[in-house]
């Protein structure tokens, strides 16, 4: 008879590959789908342009960019806000929503940003000096 | 009361405008904002700054110089400057007329609305904002209390903890014992004892390669574990030994006048101890009356207490859900409850409620690494929504540009709260 | 030989004769898993602990082979029942050739 029996074998943080794929990663790509389609429109579409934007909202919502940008201070990885150019930021906001620009945080910011509010914040950012 | 531009916009364009509440004396409606931290500095100057003069805001901060925790670890491991961390209040006054005064606030009295301080003063508020960080609990680890820490520090508040925690650390005698006492969750920044391990490696491998650092950790596993392993693996083989609770990392106790660790009923010597017990929510919040147990509940709409719509608790001593409790997070919040709170005060449109938050953490010289995430406000709290985390293996570039990048949001987020 | 390699165990030290215990192990090692390159673009050579065996009075508790997928620091929970006094040994492998060992004594209540 054996003296000693195995009965329950747990092995944490088991496997690198697994830790490394995103558990999300379906949720991932339905993202992405969404996005690309919602990223293309205003590009190649009605073209929406800064001065239509809600000023009050962007305002709002700069709040969240100038936790890491400053607004007039350019530092070495993180550029500043004040002068940028409206439509490349738009442009910029889009590729990141798309995941076609790379940077996870930017990716993840700009993802949840919907055409009006990335309106808005370029209409916010063209009021700065 | 004159009506300024915004103002009149905001009430003529308000979906819900609340009438404005007037205090009396100034005639404009009061905020009293209590700690002058990573969450109350953002809210005063956020409400200061947008209501353009429409609200009286009142900073009550008992120390004159704001010390960071977020890069005191780097302070620790010789990269920053104490004054690096250090910062002053007369932005603030100056450039939007908050009226910071330097004290503690000692009772909240909710029916009249008022706040006292230690200097005796009362301050009426129409809406009160407490950002007051965190408290330890007492006895969480046997044998420590606060008139101990200047032998075993927790450097969990930063300043002069950070200060004499460093100097331990370069005095420790050669081949030394470093010793941490992990917290249990949830406490204030969750990857920061872990940083502070790589910071504390990083100064011993130069300066003390024989010393040892122990880890007793009441957790099984921490925050960004597999990046900090791998880190620590890389940067300091055989340096870092990690007690998790799986080995009894949680049961601990310590005499600090013998300068004795024990761990799971074995005794150990040690030269430096940084204990970091347990936490709750700064002690003003309990006296408010709007905690329940360690931390106080709040509304994720607006940061509102779940006790009184007029009481709001930002950062690390309120009870949110998903997000973590770091200065990012304090900030985040404080933005969301700053619009709500004008608002309501004055009219002002109010908009959905957005939170965020990411955490650096220097692993080694130039090894950055990051996770963050968005979160919403659902009826039952703030929910993650989307993330991300750095990955173990790569490549050496991309984590110096990591490293670099937390350089420059500390140099904006510091503005943000502080300019 | 690998640096900085610990090895840890954690057991009661007393129990009742046929009463199973849970056994909890850990080593502190890189395992590096031969997939990665290091800065020069260069594979970086694979070494990992390939094989875990726990013992108790000679007869085998348990056996694992590990693949490289394993994450740095290996931790293993296992439960095995002790029929008497005796003592458990624990040996890790590793690719460097280089053994691992540690041990505990249990004893039974009367
Ligand atoms: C080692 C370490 C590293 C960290 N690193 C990071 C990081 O990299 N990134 C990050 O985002 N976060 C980090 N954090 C977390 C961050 O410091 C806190 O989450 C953040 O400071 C919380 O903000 P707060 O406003 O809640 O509290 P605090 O910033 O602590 O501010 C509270 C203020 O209230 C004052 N106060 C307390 N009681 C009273 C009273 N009764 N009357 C008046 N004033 C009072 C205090 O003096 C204090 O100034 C770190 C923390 C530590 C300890």
């Amino acid at each position: 008879m054996m003296p000693t029996k195995v009965a329950v074998l747990i092995m944490r943080g088991i496997c690198k590959r697994w830790a490394l794929k995103d558990c999300g990663s379906k949720v991932r790509k339905a993202m992405l789908a969404i996005c690309a389609c919602f990223g293309i429109l205003p590009v190649a579409g009605a073209r929406a342009e800064a001065k239509d934007g809600d000023v009050e909202l962007g305002a709002y919502l700069s709040a969240e960019c100038v936790t890491c940008h400053q607004v007039n201070a350019q530092t070495e990885e993180i550029p500043q806000i004040a002068g940028l150019d409206p439509n490349a930021f738009m442009a910029a906001m889009q590729a990141y929503k798309a995941k076609q620009r790379e940077h996870p945080i930017m990716q993840m910011m700009a993802g949840r940003l919907n055409d009006e509010e990335i309106v808005a914040l370029a209409a916010y950012f063209s009021t700065l000096e | 009361m004159t009506w300024n531009r915004r103002k009149f916009l905001g009430a003529a364009t308000g979906a819900l405008s609340a009438p404005a509440v007037l205090a009396e004396g100034s005639g404009k409606p009061r905020v009293v904002v209590v700690g002058g931290g990573a969450g109350g500095g953002t809210v005063a100057r956020y409400i200061a700054k947008d209501s353009d003069g429409a609200i009286d805001v009142t900073l009550i901060e008992p120390s004159q110089v704001y010390f960071s925790c977020f890069f005191s670890n780097l302070y620790i491991g010789g990269l920053k400057s104490i004054d690096e961390i250090g910062h002053t209040y007369g932005a603030l006054a100056a450039n939007y007329g908050i009226n910071v005064i330097h004290d503690w606030a000692v009772a909240v009295d909710r029916v009249d609305k008022n706040v006292t301080l230690a200097g005796g003063q009362v301050l009426p508020y129409d809406k009160l904002i407490l950002s007051p960080g965190i408290d330890f609990i007492e006895g969480s680890v046997p044998g420590w209390d606060l008139s101990v820490q200047t032998k075993m520090p927790h450097a969990y508040e930063a300043g002069s903890q950070s200060q004499l925690l460093r100097a331990q650390i370069e005095n420790m005698p050669e081949g030394g014992v470093y010793a941490m006492v992990a917290p249990p969750n949830p406490y204030r920044c969750p990857p920061g004892p872990y940083e502070r391990i790589s910071m504390v490696a990083h100064v011993l491998k130069a300066t003390n390669p024989t010393a040892k650092i122990v880890i007793a950790d009441p957790k099984p596993k921490f925050s960004k574990m597999a990046l900090f392993e791998d880190g620590w693996a890389t940067h300091y083989p055989g340096l870092i030994d990690w007690i998790g609770e799986d080995f009894g990392g949680g049961d601990v106790s310590v005499d600090p006048d013998q300068m004795m660790l024990t761990i799971d009923g074995e005794e150990m010597a040690v030269d430096v101890c940084n204990v970091i017990p347990a936490m709750k929510a700064g002690r003003i919040a309990e006296l408010a009356g709007v905690t329940d147990g360690r931390w106080a509940p709040v509304n994720s709409a607006d940061m509102s207490s779940k006790t009184d719509p007029d009481v709001y608790v930002l950062g690390d001593a309120c009870q949110q859900g998903d997000m973590p409790k770091s200065g990012f997070s304090a900030n985040s919040q404080a933005k969301v409850c700053a619009n709500a709170v004008r608002g309501s005060l004055t009219g002002s449109r109010i908009f959905p409620p957005r939170y965020a938050n990411t955490c650096w953490s220097l692993i080694a010289v130039n090894d950055g690494v990051k996770v963050g995430a968005t979160y919403e406000a659902t009826e039952e709290k703030i929910a993650r929504v989307d993330g991300f985390v750095s990955q173990v293996g790569e490549d050496a570039n991309l984590r110096k540009t990591t490293y670099e990048e937390s350089e420059n949001w500390y140099a904006a987020i510091t503005a943000d709260m502080f300019h | 030989m690998a640096t900085g390699v610990k090895t840890r165990v954690k057991l009661p030290k007393q129990v009742r004769a046929g009463e199973v215990v849970t056994i909890k192990t850990l080593i502190t090692h890189r395992m590096e898993s031969g997939h990665r390159l290091d800065s020069d673009n260069q594979p970086i050579p694979r070494s990992i602990i390939h094989r875990f065996l726990c013992e108790f009075e000679g007869e085998l508790v348990i056996d694992l082979d590990i693949g490289p997928g394993i994450s740095t620091n290996p931790f293993f929970e296992f439960q095995a029942l002790v029929p008497g006094p005796g003592v458990f040994t624990f040996i890790w492998f590793d690719d460097d050739g280089a053994i691992y060992t540690d041990s505990r004594a249990i004893s039974v209540m009367s």
